[in-house]
């Protein structure tokens, strides 16, 4: 059995992630594409957000400046209250690896690597050094339920195991904020759901949380439903979050 | 070593491009085929070159580091001035005792010749064996030794007594199984003439592979008598101290001009040299040889590392997306050139340590079928390292920085 929780309030407080007015407009010499139309949001330690929206909408767009993997053309975006779009590329290399743990619809894992590195990877930049970055990583890995996969290499996996190694890489640095672009994309229905189960879980812990999804019933499970549509923000609405029965999901 | 601002550290980089090496072997072989020619080539030549070097330095010091020549003949290196130096007056006994009277910076002046002829004892019979004629003082200067017996005396030399010390080998094949104790008092001929033993000499070693011990040597008088004493005679003369060497040649050379009546205008008729005047014509001669191999390395060196970049452009297009997933966890421009240049110059010293490998069993095989010595330069292999991993910065840089530009959205999005 499912069950939901009380709609939540919206909580009070700094703002983990504050965007005014961003722009993201692509020159495309004749005509310019303006993939975020300037945007304004705000979003609070431990909330859980769905982005929806049509294709060519933003999101994608959004995520990447989020992320820290794009520039803006215009408008501020505050993170952990440090202004990101005055950042060089050095420092924003230094962001992605602290603060962001990012989770890509195909994986994205070095293929000649094992879990075991691939999640190290981020360690691996951020000058953590042998024996604790393969401790960290194993954590990690146990997190997610693959720490016995650890010498796998990404083509011994399941799609489902491949983004939890993905999502156990996201978070061995212990990010700011955990995003995730459209994480089950390319996995069946079965397997989404336990990834849907990890991210919830995650969230619980008190992780903040924001997946770009196409299917509404997993959008269900976020508190906080963000829907785009020409690059702009056409709705953002709270909700009462499905609950998945964790008896049912493998851990 | 951990790299600039950390990331991907050395021995993991070398990994990953030992990895790639392994996996393209053909393709990494291909690539690395000017530093394997250019440095297999460097370490071939210099290892050649120090053999013969070592052999020449034996010969040309063997009588000894401050003892000097002088010559009827000098170095030339024209046949007009060979031609010239055929009307110059012999050098004669006056001219030794002159030396020997009159010079104050002298310890001992040798006179000598050198000829060669037959050598018998019975029914053994040795050819072409060095016949050397010399004064006494010779027993002066001689650093060999005596296995046995002991040099020719004063009175022996300037009465042509026929005595005659001969080489070890000379020993073994005229009195085969005897010790050279037994040599002594033996009467032998030599070119025809009858001599006493009196002295066996400690082995000299060989030089490109000839036995230096196939030698007699007799008082000058007698070697006089048995080649005729129309050949110039040369003096090697041994200063007073090592450091007399050089007015020791400057006497030699204001007394020999005195006693030729030379005017200050004239030009010396005779040739004063030291060990050093042949080793100095010999290294440069040595260094015009390591000059054209430079020329010759350089350029297969700049081909193999213009064949490097290449593939490492190749590399990194083939790896783009690997970048963008280094960059999108926070791998800054400096860790993702360190890597690619640890690449590159992993794949060069790769070159370098199959051309080392190969440069040093060309040499061996040369050391092993001729007389020359294995003389394997240490420092050739550091040079031609610290050359290998230069090559690799200097055209890995390129490709790296390439790499390291990528921006993440662009390389991850590329299949
Ligand atoms: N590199 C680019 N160059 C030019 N236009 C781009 C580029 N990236 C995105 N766009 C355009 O920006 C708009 C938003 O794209 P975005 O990828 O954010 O959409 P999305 O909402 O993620 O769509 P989907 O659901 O299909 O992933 C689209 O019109 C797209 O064509
Ligand atoms: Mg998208």
């Amino acid at each position: 059995m499912n069950e939901t929780t009380a709609v939540p309030t919206a909580p009070s407080g700094e703002p983990i992630i504050k965007i005014r007015d961003l722009k993201k407009i692509y020159d495309m010499g004749r005509v310019k594409v303006e993939a975020l139309a300037g945007i304004d949001l705000d979003i609070h330690r431990n909330e859980f957000i769905a982005i929806m929206g049509p294709s060519g909408s933003g999101k994608s767009t959004l995520m990447n400046l989020l992320g820290c993997l794009d520039t803006p053309t215009e408008g501020n975006y505050t993170l952990s209250s440090h202004e990101v779009s005055a950042l060089d590329d050095n420092e924003l290399a230094e962001v992605r690896n602290r603060e962001i743990g990012f989770v890509f619809q195909t994986f994205n894992l070095l293929p000649r690597a094992t879990s075991l590195h691939n999640v190290e990877l981020p360690l691996i930049y951020a000058g953590v050094s042998g024996r604790e970055r393969k401790k960290r990583a194993l954590e990690a890995l146990d997190i997610v339920g693959l720490a016995e996969r650890s010498d796998h290499r990404p083509n011994e996996l399941s799609g489902g195991q491949r983004q939890r190694v993905a999502i156990a890489r996201a978070l061995v640095n212990k990010p700011a904020i955990l995003l995730a672009d459209e994480p089950t994309g390319n996995l069946d229905s079965k397997t989404s759901l336990e990834v849907m189960d990890l991210f919830i879980r995650l969230h619980d812990q008190g992780q903040t949380v924001i997946i770009v999804t196409h299917e509404p019933d997993i959008a269900e499970y976020a508190h906080r439903v963000v829907t785009f549509l020409d690059g702009r923000i056409e709705s953002d609405v709270r909700q009462a979050a499905k609950r998945l029965d964790t008896e049912a999901v493998p851990g | 070593m951990a790299g600039p601002g950390r990331g991907v550290g050395l021995a993991e980089g070398v990994f990953i491009a030992l990895d790639a090496i392994w996996a393209n072997k053909l393709r990494s072989f291909l690539t690395v085929l000017g530093n394997v020619i250019a440095i297999s080539s460097i370490i071939l030549v210099v290892t050649i070159i120090q053999g013969v070097n070592a052999e020449v330095t034996k010969i040309f010091t063997a009588e000894g580091a401050d003892i000097f020549t002088v010559r009827r003949e000098s170095l030339v290196f024209s046949q007009e001035e060979a031609m010239a130096m055929r009307s110059r007056p012999r050098l004669t006994r006056e001219d030794a005792r002159f030396l020997r009277e009159t010079g104050t910076a002298f310890e001992a002046v040798v006179e000598s010749a050198d000829g060669s002829g037959r050598v018998e004892y019975g029914n053994e019979s040795l050819g072409g064996v060095a016949i050397e004629g010399r004064s006494w003082e010779w027993g002066l200067i001689d650093g060999n030794g005596l296995e046995a017996g002991r040099y020719f005396s004063p009175l022996e030399t300037n009465r042509a007594r026929p005595v005659a010390l001969i080489g070890i080998d000379v020993a073994s094949e005229l009195f085969p199984g005897a010790d050279p104790e037994s040599a002594i008092g033996r009467r032998i001929r030599v070119h025809s003439l009858h001599y006493e033993v009196v002295g066996v000499m400690k082995t000299r070693g060989s030089s490109f592979g000839f036995s230096r011990d196939e030698v007699v040597v007799v008082p000058i008088r007698m070697f006089q008598r048995m080649f005729g004493s129309r050949n110039s005679l040369s003096f090697s003369i041994k200063p007073r101290g090592p450091e007399f060497v050089q007015p020791a040649m400057d006497e030699a050379r204001t007394l020999m001009r005195i006693r030729h009546r030379l005017r200050p205008a004239d030009e010396d008729d005779f040739g004063i040299s030291d060990s050093s005047t042949f080793l100095d014509l010999y290294n440069q001669f040595t260094a015009g040889i390591f000059g054209a191999l430079v020329g010759i390395v350089a350029m297969a060196l700049v081909v193999g590392g213009i064949v490097i970049m290449n593939i490492m452009l190749m590399v990194v297009t083939e790896r783009t997306r690997e970048v963008g997933i280094r960059k999108a966890v926070g791998a800054t421009y400096n860790q993702v050139l360190w890597q690619f240049l640890v690449e590159a110059v992993t794949l060069s010293v790769f070159g370098g340590a199959v051309g080392i490998t190969l440069g040093y069993l060309a040499a061996a095989a040369i050391a092993a079928f001729t007389p020359l010595p294995f003389v394997l330069a240490t420092w050739s292999i550091v040079a031609a390292l610290v050359t290998v991993i230069g090559v690799g910065v200097v055209f890995g840089i390129y490709p790296a920085s390439r790499a390291a530009k990528l921006d993440p959205i662009t390389a991850l999005g590329y299949e």
